[in-house]
């Protein structure tokens, strides 16, 4: 069994009337991408502050490589990279003077120091760049120094928090290849996000935060598993006549079946063949179709179904 | 040493922004210095003319005006050519011309005394309107008494008697008759050039350590909390005893005799003793400020009051009782007391109230690091 990197048991965290975590439990696993995934404000920021202990927490406990987690764990925070969602860099120190800092900041060695910061530069492309000053860079290459910075002394554990916010489609591969990257070499990594397509991506376990509470987790196929919608099939259909979309609802693991505008969308509750149902069906009643395609169910179904509201609805 | 190192990169960074201030503080400083020094008053007398005369008057009140006139100033006669009098104005033998008629004091009695007199100015010769003021003053005050029903030798006596009283000028202090030494000057501005400069610098550099996410990035490093401190302490130490040495090489070599004396000593003790309540306020300001315009502001708002108030730009001996009562709140009156003994100081041994000077500005860096320890622990609270 792997061992546990940070284990979050019963956590509450409260600002006055606010209660931001409310009973969380998590654990994260040494070699996971763990995905912390939830709409602004559902407590993300505030669960990797306590794992940090950036914050003090109402109840609970934070553990992190098997210890408690308090402001003077200098010795489990040596083992911990840290990319905050804001970019915490000097604006006075160029590229290679500010990674030096952050490092610095764990390794005394110059001679590996050195190494180090050569290694993150080359880790986050940033060759090329090492003399300039932050407010040069574009915002997609500020995000790499700022991942840089937060994983140039090669730690254990890597808490990620929203690296990609405002970064282009490039960057922003770049950026979780990276990630995947560090993961291949031995890293664990923490990473919160509210773009579930991220979250797919790279994580290999993912738990879903509402109003401080985990709604759900798991691999991405679990928390799939939990919810009743299995594929959505579309169909281009003109002039469905009202009996013949209630016979569709009828066919069996159809449990939704929307008509608008020519175009069908059907939601199946898992089962086999769906498709080759609902095509014989068409087929039986001659019905002429024109496009048909399926999804399979996303993260945002989940949480939809879950939380009853879009992942997104409060960006 | 990594914030340490940290701390100089960034001050580095900001050399130029420090550069100006101090070329424009030391501008000053000098410009106020030169001034100052040109312009000290150890003694007062009276301003004395060359003015020309002619009295062509028949009456009393002529001869009155010329004998009041001739008490302070040298009476000279006109010469009669046009041109010999141009030459003489034009070479300023005489700095004013005054031209008594014949009827003056037939007109005077009878109170047409607008045109009474002709009087020439030399032009471009400030001086000489002095003169008129003279001749005024003293035609008011014999128009009192003709107008009063003196008669005209009575009146004109009473009018040259009552001009012979003097106003009384005197020294706020004897000290103040002596000559200042220019280094006085210099180290009078300092409170203003010190905090300015320790705003500018300190303040900007834990701004940038201060700033909430900086912070947080920070305390989520392995260096701990008191290793962190500790640089950041030993770098805001570094950055006062750099600008502080900077000033003081600058005296010394402005004033390498002066810098050499006991007084010179103590004055360099005395600006070492505010630059602590310049790092102490720096320090302050530098967890409050949340931008560069906010620092800006404070460090005008702060320099310029302190200044004022503590008596660096006003002298306090005019500043009145009320407002030197809360000139005691601000340390630069603690300093620039301190400032005014030591160059007043004879010996040594009158040197205990300088040392009482220096406790009290030195309570003053206590007190604002105590406060600003305080406002660290509420926001650290508030977090």
């Amino acid at each position: 069994m792997a061992e546990k990197i940070v284990e979050i048991e019963n956590l509450v965290k409260r600002y006055k009337e606010l209660v931001a975590l409310d009973h969380l439990n998590l654990t994260v696993e040494e070699g996971e991408i763990f995905g912390l995934l939830g709409p602004n404000g559902s407590g993300k920021t505030t669960a990797i502050s306590c794992i940090l202990a950036l914050l003090s927490f109402d109840k609970g406990s934070v553990k992190v490589f098997g210890e408690e987690i308090q402001p003077d764990s200098y010795n489990v925070k040596r083992q911990i990279g840290v990319v905050l969602q804001n970019v915490a860099v000097f604006e006075e120190l160029t590229v290679q003077e500010n990674i030096d800092y952050f490092c610095g900041l764990y390794i005394k060695d110059k001679a590996t120091r050195k190494k180090y910061v050569e290694d993150a530069i080359e880790f986050a492309g940033l060759q090329d760049f090492r003399k300039f000053l932050p407010k040069k860079l574009s915002g997609g290459l500020l995000r790499r120094l700022n991942i840089a910075c937060g994983i140039a002394h090669k730690p254990k554990l890597i808490i990620l928090d929203e690296p990609t916010v405002a970064v282009d489609p490039q960057s922003r591969n770049r950026i979780l290849e990276g990630i995947q990257k560090l993961n291949k070499e031995g890293a664990t990594i923490i990473y919160t996000s509210h773009y579930m397509e991220e979250v797919e991506q790279i994580c290999s376990r993912i738990a879903i935060l509402d109003k401080g509470r985990c709604v759900a987790s798991g691999t991405k196929e679990e928390l799939k598993a939990m919810i009743k919608t299995g594929e959505k099939i579309h169909i281009e259909v003109v002039n469905l006549k009202p009996e013949q979309l209630e016979e569709i609802r009828a066919l069996q693991h159809i449990y939704r079946a929307e008509y608008d505008k020519g175009m069908l969308e059907i939601r199946c509750s898992g089962g086999k063949h769906n498709l080759v149902r609902v095509l014989d069906y068409f087929q039986n009643q001659e019905i002429s179709l024109g496009r048909v395609y399926t999804e399979l169910p996303t993260l945002n179904d989940v949480f939809l179904e879950i939380t009853g509201k879009e992942l997104r609805d409060s960006e | 040493m990594q914030v340490f190192k940290a701390f100089f990169k960034i001050l580095n960074k900001n050399k130029l922004s420090m550069i100006i201030y101090m070329g424009i503080y030391l501008a000053l400083t000098i410009v106020m210095t030169q001034s100052a020094s040109e312009s000290d008053t150890t003694d007062f007398s009276k301003v004395s003319m060359d003015i020309g005369v002619d009295n062509q008057d028949k009456g009393e009140l002529g001869e009155a005006l010329v004998e009041y006139l001739s008490k302070e100033n040298n009476i000279k006669s006109i010469p009669k050519e046009r041109e010999e009098l141009l030459d003489t104005m034009y070479y300023r033998e005489i700095q004013y011309v005054l031209v008594i008629p014949e009827d003056f004091t037939e007109k005077f009695i009878a109170g047409e005394r607008e045109e009474a007199l002709e009087g020439t100015v030399v032009p471009g010769n400030s001086t000489a309107f002095l003169a008129e003021m003279e001749i005024n003053e003293f035609l008011k005050t014999l128009g009192m008494y003709v107008d009063g029903g003196f008669a005209p030798d009575k009146a004109a006596e009473q009018a040259l008697l009552d001009m012979k009283k003097e106003s009384h000028v005197e020294f706020l202090s004897r000290e103040d008759a002596k000559e200042k030494p220019s280094a006085y000057y210099f180290f009078q501005y300092v409170p203003y050039i010190f905090l300015c400069i320790m705003l500018v610098s300190l303040s900007v550099v834990l701004m940038t350590f201060n700033d909430k996410d900086m912070d947080a990035r920070n305390k989520c490093s392995s260096m701990s909390f008191f290793q962190r401190n500790l640089q950041m302490i030993l770098g805001s130490i570094g950055i006062m005893l750099l600008e502080y040495v900077f000033f003081m090489v600058l005296a010394f070599v402005m004033y390498p005799d002066y810098m050499k004396s006991v007084a010179g000593v103590l004055s360099a003790v005395n600006a070492l003793v505010y630059m602590l309540v310049c790092l102490s306020i720096a320090f302050f300001v530098g967890r409050l400020a949340r931008n560069d315009g906010e620092l800006n502001m404070i460090a005008n708002v702060i320099g310029l009051s302190f200044s004022f108030l503590g008596g660096a730009f006003v002298p306090l001996e005019i500043m009145s009782e009320s407002v030197k009562k809360v000139s005691k709140f601000v340390p630069s009156y603690w300093y620039v007391i301190a400032n005014n003994d030591i160059w007043k100081m004879e010996s040594i041994k009158d040197a205990g109230n300088i040392y009482k000077n220096f406790l009290m500005t030195g309570a003053f860096a206590v007190a604002v690091i105590a406060a600003a320890m305080v406002v660290n622990r509420l926001k650290a609270r508030s977090a």
